[in-house]
């Protein structure tokens, strides 16, 4: 693949690169890219690093636009884009530095289940979830909600899913902002999202969404493993998806509202699709109203798609999910903006940290951090792609004082799904799988081959990077046996 | 003439619409987003379509022809509806309108390819090339 960006990279240590202000007049920082020379390289196949310069004309912008190692180009953000403003100084909030699927996020379920004993059914476990949990591009869900419950579900996220009976307090103790973020606001929230949300509830969706049943193959921390309960050959489930079309909707309604904002309030960027306005807007207060609803909604479909995976457990392993240890372990968001105070030039200032592709990663005594895992850190949810490893991490005070607390999010993409469709074929790419013992169920062929692993990078070596660079920590390893794809 | 050609994008659909004229070019915009969600793998002979009138308006070109796109995707992606048709289509500066003939979707006689989740503002562009007219899109998926 030829080299699109040709930009300078300043090797700042084996693990940090800085594209200087000088880049580009107009920059108000410098951009700090995570990536080694090996993944560098793939970083240089599209305009993701220029679009981390772009961000940091961005007002109100401190420290560093940051990009992750598995950064690529995104709408204005790259994807795996980390950038925080400080709202007393004018600071900016963007859509599209949270992306169209906001709270686009994962969850990690642990069992007390090992590999050998959910082999011999495992075909069996994952037919089971592929009927239970609607995936496939525009499915809809059993979970049949009104108008008015929707309404609630926007305000109480996953707290709705709990008052109905799908879950557990200790599921919301163990989610980020307990499921549901405060100042959502369900009248920010046009009638077109509503109308694109109603039916997907509790559903999966399509693209890189995916449910999979993993088995822990590598310890890395002990101490940590033993604080989560968790050893090696453990069964474990990881659900990854976002808000669906009601989410898309509130992005593309909020892109349009705020195309206007760049000139109104005298903004200037180099790329119109950075369309943004100050937090403290009526543009930015809304956005931020109804992104915080789009929130909520998908952990609330998080919870649901988690309490429709332990009643499959619970009928093929004939026990109830309490006994088969089923506990969330943890659930992240990874497209998203979060008004957080964070330590700058040796003060608190109260920021709006946007992280597009990038998770929270908070370090170890955080009072955010859920009380039973303040000693080890945030635990942070690493989705590799379909066939590779998924991991398991914990945030550090490194990262709190480099990236506000974030971290990469997953594996990135590679090539464009027309070159994977063009480059893989389905039937060939089963069968690889089907070798490494791992069980397929996709609703159509497209979407299998588009998200094949070679058309992403490689997640070992992102995951190398920000525990290599520090800002999060490796505690285990997953390899997949049975994916549920859209 | 083609009506449409898919160009390289790391994640998302990026796509080039041809048309004779400005209507001819939104017809194939529409056919284009279709092809990105699904393909047809049945005929089905004799099924009862759905006609609906489907009008938009925009400031600009592209803001009319990514106002005429979002119609097509909401009836797609909430009330299920699979383009065949376009009976008629009028395209003026700022406003247009269009007869359009819908199937009901069904697993049997489509398969689905890709979830579109917006037609996005990125290089969203309408020119007339010589005498003929273009368009450029990105689908995000």
């Amino acid at each position: 693949m030829s080299q699109v960006w040709d930009g300078p990279l300043e090797k700042i240590d084996d693990y940090r690169w800085r594209i200087p202000r000088s880049y580009k007049a107009g920059m108000r920082v410098d951009g700090i890219i995570y990536a080694d020379e090996k993944l560098l390289k793939d970083i240089r196949h599209d305009k993701a690093a220029d679009q981390v310069a772009n961000v940091a004309f961005l007002p109100g912008i401190v420290k560093a636009s940051f990009g992750m190692p598995d950064i690529h180009w995104g709408y204005g953000f790259a994807i795996g884009g980390v950038a925080a403003m400080d709202i007393e100084k004018g600071g900016v909030i963007s859509p599209g530095g949270v992306g169209y699927d906001i709270n686009c996020g994962v969850r990690l379920v642990r069992t007390d289940l090992f590999e050998k004993d959910v082999r011999p059914r495992l075909k069996e476990l994952v037919t089971g979830l592929f009927h239970a949990v609607p995936s496939g591009v525009g499915s809809e869900g059993d979970i049949r909600v009104t108008a008015r419950e929707e309404k609630e579900i926007l305000v109480k996220g996953a707290g709705w899913a709990v008052a109905k009976g799908y879950g557990t307090e200790d599921d919301l103790e163990a989610t980020e902002e307990r499921g549901a973020m405060a100042g959502a606001d369900p009248e920010k929230v046009s009638d077109r999202a509503y109308a694109r949300g109603k039916q997907q509830s509790g559903t999966l969706g399509s693209g890189n969404h995916f449910l999979e049943v993993q088995a822990i193959d590598q310890i890395y921390d002990r101490d940590a493993t033993d604080a989560l309960g968790l050893a090696e050959g453990q069964v474990m489930v990881m659900i990854h998806s976002g808000s669906r079309g009601l989410g898309y909707q509130v992005c593309d309604d909020s892109l349009k509202t705020m195309n206007v904002c760049l000139d109104k309030y005298h903004i200037h960027v180099p790329d119109r699709q950075l369309a943004c306005a100050p937090v403290e807007s009526p543009e930015g207060r809304d956005y931020l109203a109804a992104m915080r609803a789009a929130a909520n909604y998908a952990w609330n479909n998080r919870q649901c798609m988690m309490h429709l995976t332990r009643q499959v457990f619970e009928k093929i392993f004939a026990s109830s999910w309490q006994k088969l240890g089923m506990r969330l372990v943890y659930d992240v968001a990874h497209n998203i903006a979060k008004i957080e105070t964070h330590r700058v030039k040796g003060e608190e200032r109260r920021l709006c940290v946007h992280r597009k592709g990038a998770t929270r990663a908070f370090g170890p005594g955080h009072p955010a951090v859920p009380e039973k895992y303040r000693q080890i850190g945030q635990p942070v949810i690493i989705p590799g792609d379909m066939g590779r490893n998924s991991y398991l991490l914990v945030g550090t005070q490194q990262a709190m004082d480099e990236t506000f607390g974030s971290t990469c999010h997953g594996a990135g993409r590679l090539r464009s799904r027309h070159e994977a469709k063009r480059l893989v074929d389905f039937h060939a790419l089963m069968k690889e799988l089907e070798a490494k013992g791992i069980v397929v169920m996709a609703s159509g062929h497209g979407t299998v081959v588009e998200e094949a692993p070679s058309a992403y990078k490689d997640v070992n070596d992102v995951v190398g990077v920000v525990h290599n660079a520090g800002i999060a920590r490796r505690v285990c390893r997953m390899r997949p046996l049975g994916v549920v794809k859209g | 003439m083609k009506r449409y050609e898919f160009l390289k994008h790391t994640a998302d659909v990026a796509v080039r619409v041809f048309g004779r004229s400005l209507k001819d070019l939104f017809e194939s915009a529409a056919l284009a987003m279709f092809a990105v969600l699904l393909e047809k793998t049945k005929n089905r002979p004799g099924a009862a379509l759905t006609e609906k009138e489907i009008s938009a308006c925009g400031e600009t070109s592209e803001d009319l022809l990514k106002a005429w796109l979002d119609e097509l995707l909401f009836c797609y992606s909430v009330e299920h509806l699979v383009l065949v048709r376009i009976k008629s289509i009028e395209v003026g500066t700022q406003e247009m309108r269009a007869f359009v003939l819908f199937d009901a979707f069904n697993r049997e006689y489509y398969a689905v390819k890709d979830e579109v989740k917006a037609v996005t503002y990125h290089e969203l562009e309408v020119k007339k090339v010589r005498n003929r007219w273009q368009a450029h899109m990105i689908f995000d998926v």
